[in-house]
């Protein structure tokens, strides 16, 4: 390819300021693109706020009968079903459905973090008999954990209860909560039962 | 003096043996990336063979070492040997025009390819049917947001992008009306629901989650869950809490710091656009009577209020909108044919290739003109002589 391999020209000094320069500037744009970054520190947008909020992708293979009462919310987060259930004096209990992989955590480890969130101090496995009930639903046994606060949560007097379904399956565990004021929780249990049971794969 | 030190370095530079030494690399290169894609991807094939000055092998005792070169130091020494012979051979000489415009050429191919890799941008536009697009999406880079609600129908989206967050311990601009604190990186994880650990000073969601390292994604399918554990300081350097964002959790959390609430998550990178694009229907045909895709297409509305410029396209196979700089292919699709993908390729350097096929190629026939009229000199003055 190269005519006269080892034989280079003579080079006059005006030449030469023009090669450099030259070769400078080639080195200079190289440098330039290796540092380039794409974006770099914080940016700022305005932006329209969406159109519609997007709904997440709800776990299609499972179908449940809404009691009438209660009123179907956007499922959101970690959540694939999410529901309200109003009561008098603007009570309100809320009702979710949340599905993991796996056991998700020992039967103690779970009741004693629903324990945490009512205010209530943590129990042994031995004392475990005392909250948990075991029910056959269809070809699945459900545990049917139920607590209830010693104290107001909020500053109105009004003692909190949950009532937590645990279905596992090989596919993973289903939790269905049911928390809110003692009454409107202990009102709404059959409902929540009945509920329970009608959670179905497609 | 200076003259016969440049003179030497330049031939050395220029050196033939170089040039080979840089194309056998360059074989060994694309024969071992070919053979890394089955176990990294494409994507991270491209990222550590070809978009690196080195390959680097991982150890596993807490540092990497270089094993070989990347395509960007071997096309980087390539340009100075190409610079270099069109110096010391003087190859820019009219007798030589047709080899120099050849070396040009080439240097404009590995050129244009540093600027692709450095400033080219690919992305992905998701549409409905009836809706509009302001923006496309990464489908490998993923960002921090915060979003605050500016009015009843526009929102401030605050935006550090996951490159700053792996490089940085402290994100602080007078932007940003807080400071973010960058606890713990992770580039991919693994997220598990638990109680069992002691995660008591972290608010919102994170509480009750674990995170443990994953390795990167190599399937195209896969997304990384790029996760951060923050801790976020307000302007006076107290805290305001700890918490865990990823792009693993589904929803955002809500961080209120001076009275204004932020919504804040880990979402694909994304670039605003200053025009929108409708799309206003999608077509999917088939061969009559099989399931065989025979054309895909998208009719959009282009709206830039800016330039006031409105109007209907049609996108379908190699025929892409091109419009300010981006590139709209038609690039996939889903929900029963009513949403369209659109793959949005920023490259500026996209003109490159094409003018160094044209340099090289009238270079050769330049070459091959000159070469032939010295001959045919030579055989007329045998035949006077």
């Amino acid at each position: 390819m190269y005519e006269c391999a080892n034989s280079y020209v003579d080079m006059n000094d005006r030449n030469i300021k023009y090669r450099v320069a030259g070769v400078l500037f080639l080195v200079f744009i190289l440098i330039g693109f290796s540092g380039c970054e794409k974006q770099a520190g914080v940016q700022v947008y305005t932006v329209a706020k969406p159109e519609v909020q997007l709904k997440l992708p709800t776990q299609s293979d499972l179908t449940w009968t809404k009691p009438s009462s209660w009123k179907e919310l956007d499922a959101s987060g970690m959540r694939i079903g999410s529901f309200s259930i109003e009561g008098t004096n603007s009570q309100q209990a809320q009702v979710s459905i949340v599905r993991l992989a796996g056991s998700a955590g020992s039967l103690l480890a779970n009741v004693n973090r629903w324990r945490g969130q009512l205010r209530l101090e943590s129990m042994s496995s031995d004392e475990l008999g005392s909250v948990v009930s075991e029910r056959k639903i269809g070809s699945a046994s459900v545990n049917f954990v139920s607590l209830e606060s010693k104290v107001s949560l909020a500053q109105d007097n009004v003692l909190s209860k949950m009532v937590v379904a645990i279905i596992r399956k090989d596919s993973g565990s289903l939790f269905v909560k049911l928390m809110g004021p003692s009454k409107l929780v202990s009102d709404n249990e059959v409902t929540f039962n009945q509920f329970v049971a009608s959670i179905k794969h497609k | 003096m200076l003259n016969q030190i440049l003179s030497k370095v330049m031939v050395r530079l220029s050196s033939l043996k170089i040039t080979v030494v840089c194309l056998f690399s360059l074989f060994v290169l694309v024969f071992v990336g070919t053979l890394a894609q089955v176990s990294y991807g494409i994507y991270q094939t491209q990222q550590r063979f070809f978009l690196s000055a080195f390959v680097w092998f991982d150890t596993g005792l807490g540092f990497s070492i270089p094993i070989m070169p990347g395509a960007e130091l071997i096309g980087s020494i390539m340009i100075i040997n190409l610079v270099a012979a069109i110096w010391t051979r003087n190859l820019l000489s009219v007798k030589k025009l047709g080899l120099g415009l050849m070396h040009v050429g080439m240097i404009l191919l590995l050129v244009g390819a540093w600027i692709t890799s450095a400033a080219g941008i690919e992305s992905q536009m998701a549409i409905k049917e009836g809706q509009t697009a302001t923006y496309s999406e990464s489908s490998r880079v993923n960002e921090l947001v915060f979003e605050s609600s500016l009015n009843e129908t526009q929102n401030k989206e605050y935006v550090i992008s996951q490159d700053y967050l792996e490089k940085n311990t402290l994100v602080e601009d007078i932007q940003l009306p807080f400071t973010i604190k960058l606890l713990k990186v992770w580039p991919n994880a693994w997220l598990r629901r638990t109680s069992d650990l002691d995660n008591s000073q972290v608010k919102g969601l994170g509480q009750s989650i674990s995170v443990a390292p994953k390795p990167l994604a190599t399937q195209d399918n896969e997304l990384n869950f790029f996760t951060v554990k923050i801790e976020i300081l307000n302007k006076e350097g107290g805290s305001e809490g700890i918490w865990i964002v990823s792009r693993g959790l589904g929803a955002k959390q809500t961080v209120i710091i001076d009275d204004v609430s932020y919504d804040m998550s880990i979402r694909s990178e994304r670039y605003y656009y200053p025009f929108t694009i409708k799309l206003k229907d999608f077509t999917h045909d088939v061969y009559p009577g099989t399931q065989i895709p025979k054309n895909f297409s998208s009719l959009v509305e282009l709206n830039d209020s800016e330039t006031g410029e409105n109007r209907d396209v049609l996108v379908y196979m190699n025929h892409p909108l091109r419009y300010r700089g981006h590139t709209f292919f038609q690039a996939s699709y889903g929900e029963n044919n009513t949403l369209s993908v659109l793959q949005v390729v920023k490259n500026p350097g996209w003109t490159l290739p094409y003018a160094s096929c044209l340099m090289i190629s009238f270079g050769l026939c330049l070459h091959f003109l000159i070469k032939l009229a010295a001959f045919s000199n030579r055989q007329r003055k045998k035949v006077k002589g």
